[in-house]
């Protein structure tokens, strides 16, 4: 008998008065065997996050609710709507979620959060849960864990903090655990070693995971069994090796091609458009009494870099590394030392920024809520052509509406109307309107779904080539950079480490930092 | 091309009146507040000591938007004409009619055929009594309202406005501006409000605008703070930075980007104020600090109720009518607040 069994589970959220009541999940059915490892894969909304929350009820019921002949079974044991779930969570199961700063009490020391569980499951002492919680630290890979032990989560990075929330999940040897997007938050190299976290506890412990990803890459490297979910429903299921090397369902083709974008040549020409010259960005942090700053954050530090037209410069590097920093400089918003030059002319003006456009991360927060879509788009033509007719302004907000691949009726529409990659085609058109020669692509995929993603970065390669633009394309995420840039920088710590072609970053990469990149990936 | 119309309303707004109209109490208490303020600006034309059309001699007179003299009407004296007088009735009745208000009172006209001492009790006449000066209560208290409405609202709208522009200002541009206005902002709370007033009360003889400049020095402090807030939040978000990246300028950004996020927090305070302005007016009026007798007002009436408590209908009446208000602008500002609340609504 499998140790989990699910058997046609369905999940339902009740509407408002008039509306229909959602389904999230419907019909899932899957096992988990001791010791194994099970990856759910899927996009936002797919229902896999809902799966894993009804093991141990953790939906907010009585608004979800379950329908007739849904089985969740630990051991044999009925799971849904039991009344001691307190014992299996926390305890046979164990969760680890997605966001490790939100997750983890601001206000208690790591030590007292991870002893808490023991003390409520095993009834231990302080003193033993003391000698228990050492022994987790280490054993999650902690280093200096009795110093550690008494940190607060804000002194933490991204990745030990996802090392915390293991070790409190993994704290009464449960059976199970769930990791929900354990690695989605955090940088390449640390989502390595996170990986490599669980599957060295795997060995160790016996435990049998559950590993939620939207990120195939990540699941390929760590599930023995896949389940593909769409819309509520898995779709396709099996070994890892047959479902990544023979899918059969159309939709899981489509999922895995999209990790394999096309790059398409661009004809880059010798012309230069845009040069920075040692670049320089630091941001004050400490200032005596009379307002002198004592020390400063080095964000963007002698930056040199040059695009030519029709190039794709990609811009790589883990969060902090300054490249968003740097490309917020070139379009003016952040002070900068240095030189700047646009077609050999200073950028400091205000009329250059016509030229020089920039795409945003998050489509949910660039657009602003209260405008709709005609005038969130048509806004730049009114700062810049405040002469153009109505009229003309309306056929010029269409015909780029058109370009990316919106519909007329959409003008009138307001930004919580769309999903995020249609939100992200509005920003694409915001930047468009102007007619710019250069765009600043700061991880524009990156809130994205991955089939979402390859169709962000398909149109963005379009209009490249049909416009003759140039951009610079920051971004965290190896493949994407491979598919879009002709050249690649590699950033750490407000510095440079590596540029170079495509092809000599990816092939022959010189600097240890860059290798652990591409290997990570 | 097929045109499709902009809504009137954007769907956030819809939704919003929506949230509000499913909210009865609420609703209910906008209708009666508003039937009530409307209903008082006509105040002039039900109670008044001054006919509402007299025919005299075949012609058509309207003494409330005119004023006749004595001799109009066979009179005298040049003197304006008091239609109260027995002279004047009679010989407007011999040559034509007349027609009285409901309430043949202002609010300022002394009942000086009072057969019973005043405060008089409740009576055909006189609905809710007079007061000590032989005024008709409900007169006043109609006269009363609409003064202390149109008072909260000019002095809210006022606040308003300073407090946004004060607000904006300081959550913008942040850094030195901002510590500074706090500062001052921290001095000029603490000074004692009260006080101000006595004096200023002392120098010379208040009026309405007077009073409400007053008082506007001080109230405009309520809505900065939320204001401020909303400006140093929106200020990050990436849409602002889209929109400078575009080359948009401060005005714009502030006008066209921040501020209508920030208009919710206003909205939602707006009813507040409003009752917060009424109570400050009545309170200054109660101490004898606030408008001079000439006008109608309803503090004016709380004192009295203090002060003749042999006569219950004075302070019972002004009591029920005190509380009715501020009631129904709590009610108002709680359905809107809540038709506002994005977590709500969701």
């Amino acid at each position: 008998m499998a140790l989990l069994e699910v058997k046609n589970l369905s999940v339902f959220f009740k509407g408002d008065e008039a509306g229909k009541d959602i389904c999230a999940a419907s019909g899932v059915s899957f096992e988990l065997n001791k010791g194994e490892i099970l990856g759910i894969v899927g996009e936002s909304g797919s229902g896999k996050s809902v799966t894993a929350l009804s093991v141990l009820g953790l939906l907010p019921y009585p608004k979800a609710y379950h329908s007739q002949g849904s089985s969740i079974r630990l051991d044999g044991k009925e799971l849904l709507y039991s009344e001691d779930l307190a014992e299996v969570r926390g305890g046979r199961v164990g969760f680890v979620f997605q966001e490790p700063m939100s997750s983890l009490n601001p206000l208690h020391t790591i030590e007292k959060q991870i002893a808490e569980n023991l003390m409520v499951h095993r009834q231990m002492t302080r003193r033993q849960a003391r000698k228990e919680v050492l022994k987790l630290l280490n054993l999650t890979g902690i280093r200096n864990a009795r110093s550690r032990m008494k940190a607060y989560p804000y002194e933490l990075s991204g990745g030990q903090r996802q090392r915390v929330m293991i070790a409190m999940a993994i704290a009464n040897n449960p059976d199970i655990l769930i990791a929900d997007e354990p690695t989605t938050a955090l940088d390449v190299t640390v989502q390595q070693q996170i990986i490599e976290l669980l599957l060295d506890l795997r060995r160790k412990l016996g435990m049998a995971i559950i590993f939620i990803s939207h990120d195939l890459q990540v699941v390929r490297k760590i599930a023995d069994r896949v389940c593909v979910m769409k819309d509520g429903r898995i779709i396709e299921s099996g070994a890892a090796e047959k479902i990544f090397k023979h899918p059969e369902h159309a939709y899981t083709k489509a999922l895995i091609q999209s990790h394999n974008l096309l790059k398409k040549e661009n004809k880059i020409s010798d012309e230069k458009i845009l040069e920075v010259k040692n670049l320089k960005v630091f941001f004050p942090l400490k200032k005596n009494f009379w307002g002198r700053v004592m020390s400063y954050v080095k964000a963007v530090n002698e930056v040199s870099l040059s695009v030519h037209k029709c190039e794709t410069l990609g811009i790589v590097g883990e969060s902090g590394s300054g490249k968003s920093t740097l490309g917020l400089a070139i379009v003016g918003l952040n002070k900068a030392e240095g030189k700047i030059l646009f077609k050999n002319q200073d950028v400091i003006d205000k009329k250059a920024r016509k030229f020089i456009q920039i795409v945003f991360q998050d489509p949910y927060n660039s657009l602003n809520p209260r405008m709709n879509v005609e005038e969130i788009v048509g806004e730049g033509l009114e700062i810049h052509y405040p002469e153009i007719s109505g009229a003309e302004r309306k056929r010029r907000i269409l015909k780029v509406l058109k370009e990316v691949g919106l519909r007329e009726q959409d003008m009138y529409k307001y930004p919580h109307e769309f999903s995020g990659g249609q939100r992200q085609r509005i920003a694409i058109a915001r930047a468009l309107i102007l007619e710019p020669e250069f765009l600043i692509l700061d991880e524009p995929t990156s809130a994205l779904d991955v089939t979402i993603q390859a169709q962000i970065l398909k149109l963005l390669q379009e209009i490249q080539q049909q416009r003759g633009l140039s951009y610079i394309f920051i971004s965290h995420d190896m493949s994407a950079i491979q598919a879009m840039a002709d050249n690649v920088a590699v950033m750490k710590d407000g510095k440079i480490v590596e540029m170079g072609t495509r092809e000599q970053i990816f092939k022959r990469p010189q600097n240890e930092y860059t290798k652990k990149l591409i290997a990570a990936c | 091309m097929s045109e499709k119309p902009q809504p009137l309303l954007s769907p956030i707004w819809q939704r919003r009146i929506k949230a509000f109209a499913k909210n009865k109490r609420a609703v209910f208490s906008l209708f009666l507040f508003l039937l009530v303020f409307v209903l008082t600006l006509f105040s002039e034309f039900l109670a008044n000591d001054k006919p509402l059309i007299v025919k005299y001699k075949g012609d058509f007179y309207f003494p409330i938007v005119k004023e006749y003299d004595d001799l109009t009407f066979g009179g005298d004296f040049p003197t304006p004409a008091d239609y109260k007088d027995y002279y004047l009735i009679d010989n407007i009745n011999k040559n034509g009619w007349m027609v009285m208000p409901p309430i043949p009172f202002s609010f300022n006209t002394v009942d000086y055929e009072l057969t019973t001492q005043t405060p008089a009790p409740p009576s055909a006449e006189h609905w809710l009594g007079t007061d000590d000066e032989g005024r008709d209560i409900v007169a006043r208290i109609l006269y009363g309202v609409r003064l202390s409405v149109v008072f909260a609202f000019v002095l809210t709208t006022a606040s308003s406005l300073i407090g946004i522009v004060a607000g904006a200002a300081q959550g913008y541009f942040g850094g030195k501006i901002d510590i500074f206005f706090q500062r001052f902002q921290e001095v000029w709370e603490a000074l004692p409000q009260l006080f101000i007033l006595i004096i200023i009360a002392s120098i010379f003889v208040p009026t309405f605008w007077t009073l409400l400049l007053i008082l506007l020095l001080f109230s405009w402090m309520s809505l900065t703070s939320v204001v401020r807030a909303e400006f140093l939040r929106t200020r990050n978000m990436e849409f602002v930075k889209a929109a400078k990246a575009m080359g948009a300028g401060n005005w714009r950004i502030m006008t066209r980007h921040i501020l209508p996020n920030a208009v919710i927090a206003t909205i939602t305070f707006v009813p507040f104020l409003l009752s917060e302005a009424i109570v400050s007016l009545t309170a200054l009026d109660f101490l004898g600090l606030g408008l001079p007798a000439e006008y109608p007002s309803l503090g004016d009436l709380v004192r009295q109720g203090k002060d003749n408590l042999q006569a219950p209908w004075i302070g019972i009446t002004i009591f029920t009518v005190l509380s009715t208000l501020l009631t129904l602008l709590i009610f108002i500002g709680e359905g809107v607040r809540d038709a506002f609340d994005a977590r709500k609504n969701k």
